[in-house]
């Protein structure tokens, strides 16, 4: 009886009590959104002002036409230029010093002026390491086991006070297709002919998007170790052949962290029967003329120190680990052999040329281009640090 | 020759009255199992000088089962017809067994009344034997019925005089106190109810009168007595095994449309056969949210609102004692195990001066006393939970002890939460209740009592949490004369959570959280007139609570130790009420109670300027306070009063006005009880909750008493609410002022029931229509919500409707259904998206400015008993029942991740499908 039962309890509850929701919600707010966190490093000194859009439509709309400038050590400016739209950089050469106070100002197209709270140019404290352990977590989503490789951070510290950070990564792997394209065709000379550039070996990058956070508040070393970066799953295809990942660290001041962290919040951590319920989070910026009016974002500025390590397959993978393919659907695929004359034809309908078949003169060996142009999913210019 | 008959048989029964009295008592031991009357006859005829005299078919068709030790005649023949349709006549040392009509001792009325209308040529049969169709109660206990009781000195009787007459009224099978019997005579009407110890004190005028008792469950019974002077009366009241459902009407009939107070709801163990079973535990607090004005987050919160109050505003105590947090399990259970519990009383309005210390309600759970005359037990078994609970005498009708226990072992339930941090969690409780009553003499009793739970839980991120509850109390209840009796209790109540992560990483941490409170009061109840009583008493409460510490979880742990400090606070109170009834149709209570509070050091005390936002960065001195230095005083008058007006014997108006006081508050800024709240004393910044409540009421009873019904409508408003900064650090934070708003509650609605409990169909309909907003506006707008325009709280749910159907098919199978609409509640919405750090975010509405969709569900159950021999060795049922049968996904929150740079909306619903459940009782 009790046996039967369970069996009925765990068939009928098969059917899943989270489903995706969108909501319908008339009334919509047009804010201005400050992306502004400025570093001594030039790729880390762009200002983006966009504007909030409704909540069942995805396009980003930049606000443009504004003028932006930094204000410090009373009068001085710094004027940053729109080089895309909503996209602000300061000239070349613009080192923030350490230790001065910035003031941030906005005075966009439809004549509003705002202004951010003064903020430090603080110096952040170097990483000392990236390194990588392999570990088995479970899955947040599947809540399945999930075995693969855990990124930490470690980091100094250089002042007594607690310290508050913020960390964003870059990523980028190699990756190759199951089948190499020796030849090229020539339409004009209808001619095939041997391929320069080699399109089978690329890399695919990405970057950090969730908030990742830490403090030395209540760390009695009062450094970071062991902060948790990113888990790399070996059921992912990244790590085939060599891995990439450049940490970066970034430090906050105590409101700039609380800024991240109520974001964070509302944001990423929600969906529990225990959830602390959503609020509004705004940061550092004002309107000058009506305070109230909510501005998106905060600006702080730090220094930035980082650190790059590789993965490679060979080294650095255990032997048993098996990391699938890329490309699952091009096991079978190179027994399409053609003819001189059926070349266009093959061409046209998305084939590429791999080599020519056995025995010579007797035709091509054609791939469909999306097993063979590693192109499709990445890019083949090799980054300057690869080896 | 009609003359010579009167005569004969008057002397006859003169002299039966003399042989009565003068019996020498005739004892007998032994065990009558299963043996026909027969037997027993001849065992008492070859015992005693008694002789049977009957048709022998009677003797040997009755087949009796009871044991008896040293019982004089008359009681061995009392049980043997018990339930019988059988009675006997005793004369002399001849008993005269009958079947169906019995023996009258005495004559008609108006017999020797020569001016009377009463036949001359009366039928000798008609004299003799009465006539069954007209008696009242053909059954058990007409002799002990019948028998006039003389009560008091007899020179002290003066025509008119009232006097006063108390006593206890027992359950007659277990010797437990029988609380809300009424006591009443009809001419003139006069009634009372016995209080929670069974006690009962009724002010009648001198002279013979009809005293009548009826309560929940039992027997209806009556004493004819001749009250001479002040005296005392003890009732043992017969279980009603059949007509359960029936006897409850007549109660509760009464009290709804006499009694003052208003507001109120009681629940006992029929209300919990009545409604299906959540995961095959019958749930004391399940009805609660059935019922007008209460209402509910959703599934898994394991508070209850009641007219729009914050969770915290209830006060929940068992045997007296505060629980803090009265959930196991997410809260899908409650830590009341209904096999120990006998009663549990909600106040929601017109809450009398006895009670206090908190701003909307007082849940009051009573658990049962244990068995003083035999040994049982009983217990149940479903897929997700086992209880068992087992009870006895210690010394017999004297003292007795009650145990029950019950405990979790099933984490499949867990799989069916769709959370993964849930899904790959485990979670187990158990909890162990005790009690002990003592009867000391006729004018003490003592009551000790004991629980404990402990909830253990792990989320998959490796930390374990733990909580337990743990309480005890004693209540010595001491009768100084029919006029004063008093009550002393203390009683202990300690909460306490943790949190650890012991693995061996940096992080590993170890966190507590501890509140232990003492309560010690004295309530005295004194009855001067007929019409008048009064309650007075004394009340201090002790608070000791660690708000949190957080230590290294191994030797390795990088994590700092915290240590907040203790914080120590006492509330004092000192109440007295006064409930007059001013004439038939007018009854007024009045009350007051003073509460003083002091808010104690060592602790360290943070100041802030004016005007400028509490922050950490703003703090301009911080001071030092030594061991029970006052670092802060509140103290203030708690008025109530209520008054009953009745229009007729069917239907009443009454109106009541209470204000309370809130000095302890939970920390919480999730929409429900979470298992991580703390419970934070009111202190130099987060001054005590006021609350003031108005409510007027219509009561009215419809045909025949069987159906009752009432609306009230409330108007509440509440001072310094506790609301929260977004963001709000609660855990681990020394300044947590700096995140806590003080702000204001107004809530009012209209609240419905119609209550049928009378016949096989029965159940209750319950509509209510309530509203309940918050406001907040602090000196700058960052201790302002909503633009300090007033917004719906959590739990503002508009239109509310429960019903509750129950149809009985015969006496062991019924089923029962429960239907449940509400409003959805409110939630904070996104209204726009946008994009920083390389993600799309969101920009939240105003909180609360949306809503769920609407809660609709319904539950069915249905249950077989075995056969209802009353001397089975075990009493068992099953009961089969289907949580959501609809399978409707109930919303219970909406929410918004961003995943790997988008935002994505999901719903989330608690209990997504049916649950069916089967579960097996027993009782022995």
């Amino acid at each position: 009886m009790f046996k039967k039962y369970c069996l009925i309890i765990l068939s009928a509850s098969i059917s899943a009590c989270v489903e995706p929701f969108t909501p319908e919600v008339s009334n919509y707010e047009n804010l201005l959104v400050v992306e502004a966190f400025l570093s001594d490093d030039a790729r880390n000194q762009e200002i983006i002002l966009s504007r909030s859009y409704p909540i069942d439509t995805t396009r980003v709309h930049y606000e443009t036409g504004a003028g932006v400038w930094l204000e410090y050590a009373s009068g001085n400016q710094i004027v940053f230029r729109e080089t895309k739209p909503g996209h602000f950089t300061p000239g070349a050469g613009f080192r923030p010093e350490t230790g001065t106070s910035y003031t941030l100002v906005i005075a966009t197209a439809n004549g509003n002026l705002y202004k951010s709270d003064p903020v430090t140019m603080k110096k952040t404290p170097p990483v000392t390491g990236v390194y990588f352990e392999r570990e088995t977590i479970t899955s947040n989503k599947t809540g399945g086991l999930d075995e693969g490789f855990q990124v930490y951070l470690d980091s100094e510290t250089e002042s007594n006070e607690p310290g508050y950070f913020k960390y964003e990564w870059e990523e980028i792997w190699e990756f190759s297709t199951p089948f190499y394209s020796f030849l090229d065709y020539n339409y004009d000379g209808n001619y095939a002919f041997l391929r320069e550039e080699n399109i089978s070996r690329c890399w695919q990058g990405s970057f950090s998007t969730d908030l990742n956070l830490a403090t030395t508040e209540n760390i009695t070393s009062g450094i970071i170790e062991r902060q948790p970066i990113r888990f790399l799953s070996f059921r992912e295809s990244i790590l085939r052949v060599k891995y990439s990942i450049l940490v970066k660290q970034f430090s906050l001041s105590e409101d700039g962290y609380r800024f991240w962290r109520n974001l964070k919040e509302s944001n990423e951590s929600t969906g529990s029967l225990y959830d602390a319920q959503p609020f509004q989070v705004t940061g550092n910026i004002k309107n000058v003329n009506n305070p109230s009016e909510p501005v998106l974002g905060y600006f702080d500025m730090a220094t930035v120190s980082s650190k790059r390590i590789f993965i490679k397959r060979l080294a650095d993978l255990p032997l048993d680990i098996k990391i699938p393919t890329l490309y699952p659907n091009c096991r079978i695929g190179a027994d399409t052999v053609i003819s001189y004359w059926e070349l266009e034809k093959f061409l046209n309908i998305g084939y590429l040329i791999s080599t020519y078949s056995t025995p010579p003169g007797s035709g091509f060996v054609m791939v469909v281009r999306s097993c063979i142009d590693c192109r499709l999913k990445g890019s083949n210019v090799k980054p300057e640090f690869w080896d | 020759m009609n003359r010579v008959i009167i005569g004969v048989l008057l002397i006859l029964l003169l002299h039966a009255g003399s042989l009565l009295g003068q019996q020498k008592d005739h004892l007998i031991t032994s065990n009558f199992r299963n043996v026909s009357f027969a037997q027993v006859a001849a065992q008492i005829e070859s015992e005693t000088p008694y002789r049977f005299f009957s048709h022998p078919g009677i003797m040997d068709s009755l087949e009796v089962n009871f044991e008896v030790r040293n019982q004089p005649v008359q009681r061995v023949l009392k049980r043997a017809f018990t339930g019988s349709d059988y009675h006997y006549f005793i004369l002399s040392y001849n008993i005269i067994i009958t079947a169906g009509a019995k023996i009258k001792p005495e004559l008609p009325e108006g017999f020797f009344d020569i001016n009377s209308d009463a036949p001359v040529d009366m039928d000798l049969t008609a004299l003799l034997f009465g006539d069954r169709d007209k008696s009242d109660d053909p059954e058990a206990e007409i002799s002990i019925e019948d028998q006039l009781i003389e009560i008091g000195i007899k020179t002290s009787l003066v025509e008119g005089k009232m006097v006063n007459l108390a006593g206890t009224i027992e359950d007659e099978l277990n010797g437990e106190p029988v609380i809300g019997a009424i006591v009443y005579i009809e001419t003139p009407r006069i009634g009372v109810i016995t209080n929670a110890y069974g006690y009962y004190n009724i002010t009648l005028p001198q002279g013979p009168h009809t005293l009548r008792m009826r309560s929940v469950g039992m027997k209806e019974t009556k004493r004819e007595i001749m009250l001479f002077s002040e005296g005392t009366l003890d009732i043992e009241l017969i279980q009603n095994v059949i007509g359960l459902k029936e006897v409850v009407i007549e109660a509760e009939k009464f009290l709804n449309i006499t009694s003052v107070q208003m507001g109120i709801e009681k629940m006992g163990m029929t209300d919990m056969k009545q409604i299906p079973t959540v995961l095959g535990e019958k749930d004391i607090t399940k009805i609660v949210l059935t019922l007008p004005g209460v209402q509910t987050v959703g599934e898994g919160a394991s508070g209850f609102n009641v007219r729009g109050g914050a969770a915290d505003q209830n006060l929940v105590t068992m045997n007296g004692a505060t629980l803090y947090n009265p959930s196991h399990f997410f809260g899908f259970f409650s830590v009341f195990n209904p096999d120990v519990i006998r009663s549990a009383t909600l106040l929601k309005a017109g809450i009398p001066a006895r009670y206090g210390g908190r701003a909307s309600s007082i849940f009051e759970v009573k658990s049962r006393d244990g068995n003083k005359k035999r040994f049982g037990g009983q217990g149940g078994i479903s897929p997700v939970t086992a209880r068992l609970t087992l009870e006895g005498p210690i010394v017999k009708d004297k003292a007795s002890i009650i145990v029950g226990g019950r405990s979790t072992y099933s984490n499949w339930l867990l799989q069916q939460v769709p959370d993964a941090n849930i899904k790959n969690s485990s979670a187990s409780f158990y909890d162990v209740n005790a009690k002990i009553s003592v009867e000391v003499g006729d004018r003490d009793a003592i009551y000790l009592s004991s629980y404990f739970s402990n909830d253990d839980f792990r989320l998959f991120s490796d930390s374990l949490y733990q909580y337990r509850n743990f309480n005890a109390s004693f209540q010595w209840r001491h009768i100084f004369s029919n006029k004063l009796l008093y009550i002393a209790s203390g009683s202990y109540s300690s909460y306490k959570y943790s949190i650890s992560q012991k693995n061996d990483s940096l992080r590993s941490f170890d966190f507590h959280y501890n509140l232990g409170s003492a309560n010690i009061k004295v309530d005295f109840s004194y009855f001067p007139t007929s019409w008048s009583g009064v309650d007075f008493g004394i009340s201090s409460i002790v608070y000791n609570l660690d708000p949190g510490e957080m230590l290294p979880g191994n030797t390795n742990s990088e994590i700092a130790p915290v240590i907040l400090e203790s914080e120590k606070g006492v509330e004092n109170a000192i109440y007295i009420g006064n409930n007059f009834n001013l004439n038939d149709q007018l009854s007024v209570y009045a009350g007051l109670r003073y509460s003083l509070y002091s808010y104690l050091g060592p602790k360290t005390v943070n100041f802030y300027p004016e005007g400028l936002p509490r922050s950490p960065s703003n703090t301009t001195e911080a001071k030092m306070y030594g061991t029970n230095e006052v670092i802060k005083i509140y103290h203030g008058p708690e008025y109530r009063g209520s008054a009953r007006y009745s229009l007729n014997s069917i239907s009443s108006i009454k109106a009541s006005f209470s204000r309370m006081r809130q000095y302890i508050h939970m920390l919480t800024n999730t929409a429900a009880i979470s298992p991580t709240d703390t419970w934070k004393l009111s202190d130099s910044y987060l001054r005590p909750q006021v609350s003031d409540q108005v409510s007027l009421g219509y009561y009215r009873n419809l045909r025949l008493n069987s159906i009752e019904s009432y609306v009230e409508i409330y108007y509440k408003n509440v001072q310094d609410i506790l609301e929260y900064k977004g963001g709000a650090k609660l855990l681990l934070n020394n300044q947590i002022e700096t995140d806590l708003l003080n702000g204001k509650n107004k809530s009012y609605g209209l609240e419905f029931l119609l209550k049928k409990k009378r016949g096989k169909m029965n159940g209750w309909i319950s509509y209510t229509y309530s509203r309940s907003f918050n406001k907040v506006i602090g000196s700058n707008p960052e201790e302002t919500i909503n633009e300090g325009a007033y917004f719906p709280t959590n739990y503002d749910k508009p239109h509310s409707l429960n019903l509750i159907f129950n149809y009985k098919f015969n006496r062991r199978v019924d089923v029962s259904s429960n239907f449940v609409y509400s409003t959805g509640r409110p939630i904070t919405f996104p209204v726009a998206r946008y994009v920083l750090g390389n993600s799309e975010r969101l920009f939240y509405s105003n909180r609360n400015e949306f809503r769920v969709p609407d809660y609709i569900r319904l539950d069915v159950s249905l249950q077989v008993e075995g056969n209802h021999k009353v001397n089975k060795l075990a009493h068992s049922s099953w009961s089969f029942s289907v949580y959501n049968v609809l399978g409707r996904k109930n919303v219970y929150s909406i929410y918004f991740v961003s995943e790997g740079g988008r935002v994505q909306g999901y719903k989330l619903s608690v209990f997504g499908t049916a649950i069916p459940t089967i579960t097996y009782n027993f009782k022995f």
